[in-house]
């Protein structure tokens, strides 16, 4: 295993017996020397004398020679002076960054550190993956291959037999890996040196590796979901739509009471419960949250510090599931709510393995404290929903990235060879949730709300700037630096219920005195359906003998999938006279593999509902959410950018990025120069 | 010589070593490993961290009652190799395993977790991949691991291989199974257990002391019996139950002497083995469960959570640098601790998942801290389901076939011991939250003539099916291939004659709440007034009927026997809607598997 994290030695890594050596060979040396001019002084002196301009010449020799070799000493490989025998290269993976909005920044002199990498390195946008989803995008990442070969094509995918969709970031069923392929971390020159990688994407359970890897996208919450916020409130009112748990908090004069819902899975009874207790302050400015005989001081309107809660279970209870959380109070004249952000795993103490090595979870804690585990940390569900301000989702943004950044200054120093690899999550979802912000277009851009935030991106991206300039300065000029996103950003301004187009356009078919369908395909008529959707970007034939109750014919499925591609690149949006679909691509890639990739232009993007196989009234309609831009559209609308700090390291594609870096390496180790 | 030439002499030396000294250290990059690197806190784990993991041979001893052991006070010299390891380490008198056979047993430790958690209570059912194994950690932990085991209950089918690099499989009471040559093969692999340096985990199986208790003749002789290993099955599987017993002194004891035997000579062979491994190894000998002697009726083992059935071996004997002092430790112990223990030892972290506790505290001058210890078996060849905890020197049991709740005092097991209602309470609340946290179908069959029964789950696997009063020569059940139909045969006799017998069948689905289809025939004879569903004795509209998670749940707590008079077949659907669901793993067996399953006796 590469070693990584190491001290710097003060004694230049020599041990007491080479010190002793040398300070014994020094010593004798001056008591030879000092023997030398008693015994044979004044002849030396002569000698001198006569000969000085050899014994100047001799000394001055001696000293270059010395200084030379000292020189050389002190420039040998250690673990922060990485020499030309220990090539390293340093990827700092922001998602989502947009060349465009990069190219606007750097022209507004708001990214300066990207300016020098782009000058005196190497700049472009970087070619994606179809369809450009950060699954299958990063699977396409690791892998180097496209989704047909490695099985990644949508961020929901689903069981051909029940049409159940389920998400494709984890295999829960049998904890291995979603993706196959060759991942990265096995090429030759990668494998050799060695492989670090902070929150990595689409790596959960983590592989075996020469290094370390933290898991990141995939890592699912206490509840078996990426992410349900549990928002306790006094308000009698529902919360329409939320997807969330929301849940009653009962006063009793200032002490407030509920039950922290604990491990779940879906279909099963849902009642494991903590009781928590919350008394207010009598001035009602400050809160104590008691869970488990641990108070937690709250301020209305702040997050938090993190909270634990240890959830028994098993047949005598002697099963421990330990979670992590922050919360989150709001007190107002009518309503106390206690916003819950997700459960999430223990690093410390975790069912299941975070990272490889499994102790490197826990190891980091008390490197850099706690720290997220869930592998989507934002809460953008809960804002969407109307439960967490903006305020709190940036200040939520911010604390996480910090995290992301001390982990990556806290390995820098240490990182002596191969790959380390540093994900930040927010460029994405600061992008997805304030791009209503930069987008005059969007409904809600003239809301109060979004113009005090509307800087939120263009602060982002200055943010990154910053860790990128930190990452250099760290790198000092030893190795390679790569800054990638998997793909860019557009507008997200009107929704395509593509289920629905597909019944108005004869595809797909609903029960009798149906017109609409509720999630999960409830009400299709599989007997007269040729096609469906479920995902963002993926239509599926209903196949005889690959779909339960298929109809076409496999004889027909060429012919058919191209019709339906011409279909819907001809379909137009009633509502705006607009055509959504700029392009459909074939798939190929088996069962479980999707026959149509469908390609929206800038500005629409599949619907929430389409992801879950619902089929609404409408074809279309205006997003009013606050998630107001994406990138689930057509991938040559939305590349992703490549920065390197040396031009030999150079990919047109995100699936050429990790041959270009090991072949770099490999290049280094045999002492080749560009 | 002249000063000048001593003087460049002198210099060029200089000048030559630190050139030597410059090329060695350009050439040999990596630190040496004294003092020239220090590891980041972070990296280390624990603040006791040893410098160096230590070697672990863990040893499952198949079956060993302790009290057939010298170390643990047997009278017969039957362990005196284990006695060597025992006096050098740590012995736990009172050590109780959470099943009293062999699959749920191990997989009980492998995990640290009670098998209704782990979900490994019965042969169909395989370990869940979201678990973890000891092997796993420690491999994780950069241990090369290895396992040499024989059996069939020991099989990579259930999930026993997860976490070893190595993997191998000797098939029980053949030679190659035999102890000898199971300890060959340990010091055959400990001759090279890693490539690299790395420090190993070693997992042994030894079976000899399982019935048959079969042994070579040199050891029958020295320990006084005239059973081989036919005449030993067929004694003690004749006199299996209550219902038959070994009644002749000479013939139990010539039992136990042939049950002696075999602990003989595995420890014998065994012994080959400590020779060779060094002081510094970490050395755990457990056993699984132990063996019945007509103690309460019983012979064998698996049926009861009586003491002789549960009670187990645990001997760890620390490296010889931890400096333990040998130690015997009273406080009650289980081998879900087993796990936990070995990872301290190793200055490994524990996994939240462990259920069990590190014991070393117990010889460190501290205390392990009271609490109870579970066991439970869902035996399937006798037809029992029971529950039990241990504590305080009082054991509880729940029968859910007998709908009855024991209380025992310590240690001879008087039934029905009188205890204050507290502390009754104290035992019975965590069985009654235990049987209610289970999903499962109950049928019954009432009357005399002939009850055809063939339950069918078209969406799930059967995981479990418990038959309980099945007569083996007249009653019939049968599962098919596909483990998703039985056809359940029985003659319970009108109720109240003699010969009459409450039939019942426990069934459990993968997914417990998937729908099956039930048909039933009484004497040839689909009678829709027979069939009485649910609490409310509801009658199907046709046969075969549908049943699923609509028909109104009964309480899993059975709390009488069972003595409805009407004839006819009771369905019942067991669950608590305050408990989640539990979904198991099921896999089908593979031919071998089954193969030697039966040859073992464990499926007829």
């Amino acid at each position: 295993m590469v070693t990584t994290l190491m001290y710097v030695d003060p004694t230049g890594g020599l041990p007491p017996p080479v010190w002793g050596m040398m300070l014994a060979a020094l010593l004798g040396g001056l008591a030879a020397l000092g023997t030398a001019i008693r015994l044979w002084g004044a002849r030396l002196f002569a000698a001198l004398r006569t000969h000085a301009v050899r014994f100047v010449v001799v000394l001055l020799v001696t000293l270059v020679a010395g200084s030379i070799m000292g020189f050389l000493w002190f420039r040998r490989p250690t673990s922060t002076n990485t020499g030309a025998t220990s090539p390293r290269v340093l990827v700092l993976a922001f998602d989502g960054l947009d060349p465009q909005l990069v190219e606007r920044y750097l022209a507004d002199g708001r990214l300066p550190n990207f300016a020098r990498l782009k000058s005196h390195g190497l700049y472009h946008p970087l070619a994606t993956s179809e369809p450009p989803q950060s699954p299958v995008a990063w699977s396409t990442f690791i892998t180097g291959e496209p989704p047909a070969s490695h099985g990644v094509f949508d961020f929901v995918k689903r069981d051909p037999k029940t049409y159940l969709p389920d998400l494709s970031i984890a295999d829960r069923r049998n904890m291995t890996l979603p993706w196959t392929g060759t991942p990265i971390w096995e090429r030759p020159a990668v494998a050799r040196l060695g492989f670090v990688a902070h929150r990595l994407p689409m790596v959960f359970p983590p592989p075996k590796v020469n290094g370390r890897v933290l898991a990141g996208m995939g890592v699912w919450d206490m509840r078996g979901t990426e992410g349900t916020y549990i928002y306790f409130t006094t308000a009698s009112e529902k919360i329409p739509g939320a997807r969330g748990m929301v849940m009653p908090l009962t006063a009793d004069g200032r002490m407030l009471r509920g039950g922290l819902p604990g491990p779940y899975r879906a279909g099963e009874a849902d009642t494991l419960r903590e009781p928590f207790e919350l008394e207010l302050s009598p001035d009602r400015a400050a809160a104590t949250l008691r869970l488990q005989d641990v108070s937690y001081p709250l301020t209305p309107g702040r997050w938090s510090d993190w909270v634990s809660v240890e959830f028994r279970m098993g047949a005598l209870a002697l099963q421990k599931a330990k979670g992590i959380t922050r919360v989150l109070l709001t007190v107002d004249d009518k309503n106390i709510s206690l916003y819950v952000s997700p459960l999430q795993f223990d690093p410390r103490a975790s069912m299941y393995p975070l990272s490889h090595p499994r102790s490197w979870s826990a190891d980091l804690v008390d490197a850099i404290g706690l720290y997220a585990t869930r592998g989507m940390p934002f809460d953008t569900q809960a804002v969407n929903d109307g439960v967490l301000s903006d305020d709190a989702f940036l200040t939520q943004v911010e604390a996480i990235t910090d995290e992301s950044e001390r982990m990556l200054m806290h390995d820098l120093p240490g990182f002596s060879s191969g790959v380390l690899f540093s994900y930040f999550l927010g460029s994405d979802v600061v992008q997805h949730m304030f791009w209503r912000g930069i987008d005059p277009e969007s409904p809600l851009y003239g809301d109060a709300e979004t113009r005090r935030h509307a800087d939120a991106i263009p602060r982002y991206y200055e943010r990154c700037d910053a860790i990128l300039g930190r990452a250099v300065a760290a790198m000092n000029n030893r190795g390679a630096v790569v800054v990638i996103s998997d793909h860019g950003f557009a507008p997200f301004r009107r929704s395509a219920h593509l289920n629905a187009i597909l019944r108005d356009t004869g595809w797909l078919a609903l029960k009798e005195g149906k017109s609409t369908s509720g999630e999960l395909m409830a009400d299709v008529d599989w007997s007269k359906t040729r096609a469906y959707a479920v995902g963002l970007n993926a239509v599926y034939l209903n196949l005889a003998g690959r779909e339960q109750h298929g109809i076409v014919k496999a004889s027909d499925a060429a012919s058919q999938a191209d019709a339906l591609a011409d279909a819907l690149e001809q379909w137009t949006d009633p509502e705006t006279n607009a055509r959504p679909i700029v392009r459909v691509h074939r798939q190929a890639g088996g069962a479980l593999a999707p026959d149509l990739i469908v390609g929206y232009v800038r500005g629409y993007r599949a619907s929430w509902e389409t992801a879950l196989g619902a089929v609404p009234e409408k074809t279309s309609e205006s997003n009013t959410k606050k998630w107001s831009g994406d990138h689930c559209i057509e991938a040559t609308e939305v590349p992703g950018v490549f920065f390197s700090s040396d031009k030999s390291l150079d990919a047109a594609s995100l699936a050429n990025v990790g041959a270009a870096i090991d072949h770099y390496l490999a290049k280094r180790m045999t002492g080749d120069r560009p | 010589m002249n000063g000048r030439s001593v003087v460049v002499g002198i210099v060029a030396l200089g000048v030559l070593g630190l050139a030597i000294l410059v090329w060695w250290m350009r050439t040999h990059p990596e630190p040496l490993p004294i003092a020239s690197l220090t590891p980041a806190p972070s990296m280390t784990g624990l603040a006791t961290q040893p410098a160096k993991k230590p070697n672990i041979v863990l040893i499952s001893i198949d079956a060993v009652r302790p009290d057939h052991l010298s170390c643990y006070g047997y009278a017969k010299p039957t362990s005196p190799n284990i006695d060597r390891v025992a006096a050098a380490g740590v012995l736990f008198q009172q050590c109780r395993s959470q099943a009293p056979w062999t699959l749920p047993s191990h997989m009980s430790l492998f995990t640290s977790m009670l098998p209704t958690d782990n979900g490994v209570d019965n042969l169909n059912k395989v370990l869940a991949p979201e678990l973890t194994t000891l092997a796993q950690v420690l491999r994780d932990e950069g241990y090369e691991t290895a396992a040499i085991v024989n059996n069939g209950q020991m099989r990579a089918h259930w999930g026993f291989d997860r976490g070893f690099n190595s993997w191998r499989e000797f098939e029980a009471d053949t030679p190659p199974g035999a102890c000898d040559q199971l300890t060959d093969r340990a010091m055959e692999w400990l001759k090279a257990p890693s490539k690299n340096g790395e420090p190993y985990f070693l997992f042994l199986h030894y079976y000899d002391a399982h019935d048959p208790y079969k042994s070579p003749p040199a050891w029958r002789e020295k320990f006084h019996t005239t059973l081989d290993e036919r005449g030993a099955r067929d004694l003690a599987f004749a006199n299996r139950t209550p219902e038959h017993n070994i009644t002749d002194p000479a013939a139990l004891e010539n039992l136990k002497s042939a049950y002696d035997a075999g602990i003989a000579w595995m420890d014998h062979e065994l012994g080959r083995l400590f020779e060779t491994l060094p002081p510094d190894t970490l050395i755990v000998i457990f056993s699984d469960h132990g063996e019945c002697f007509e103690e309460h009726g019983w012979t064998l083992h698996g049926a009861t959570l009586d003491e002789p059935d549960i009670r187990t071996a645990l001997i760890v004997r620390p490296p010889a640098s931890s400096n333990v002092k040998p130690a015997r430790i009273e406080t009650p112990v289980m081998l879900m601790d087993a796990a936990p223990t070995v990872l301290a030892l190793a200055g490994v972290r524990s996994h939240p998942q462990f259920q069990g506790v590190d014991l070393s505290p117990a010889w460190r001058g501290g205390k392990i801290a009271p609490r109870l210890i579970p066991s439970e078996t869902k035996a399937v060849l006798e037809g029992r389901y029971l529950l039990g905890v241990t504590a305080g020197g009082v054991k509880a049991v729940y029968s859910l076939f007998d709908g009855r709740f024991e209380l025992r005092k310590l240690p001879d097991e008087d039934r029905d011991a009188s205890a204050s209602d507290h502390a009754a309470e104290a035992l019975f609340a965590p069985l009654r939250q235990w049987v209610r946290g289970e999903r499962f179908w109950t049928f019954r069959a009432v009357g005399k003539g002939d009850h055809e029964m063939v339950l069918h789950s078209p969406d799930s696997p059967l995981a479990m099916f418990i038959p309980a009063g099945l007569d083996e020569e007249r009653d019939n059940l049968e599962v098919s291939p596909d483990g998703r139909t039985i056809t359940w045969h029985v003659y319970p006799g009108a109720p109240g004659t003699p010969g009459a017998k409450r039939k019942m069948l426990l069934v459990q689905t993968a997914n417990p709440d998937a729908a099956i289809e039930v048909d039933y025939k009484h004497d040839g004879e689909r009678g829709l007034g027979e069939v009485h569903m649910g609490d409310a004795a509801a009658h199907p509209g046709a046969l075969p009927v549908k049943l699923d998670t609509t028909l109104a749940p009964s309480d899993p707590l059975i709390l009488a026997p069972f003595d409805e008079s009407r004839p006819g077949l009771y369905i019942k659907r067991h669950a608590d809607p305050r408990h989640a669901a539990r979904a198991s793993r099921v896999a089908p067996m593979d031919d071998e598997t089954l193969r030697q399953l039966r040859s073992l006796g464990y499926i007829q």
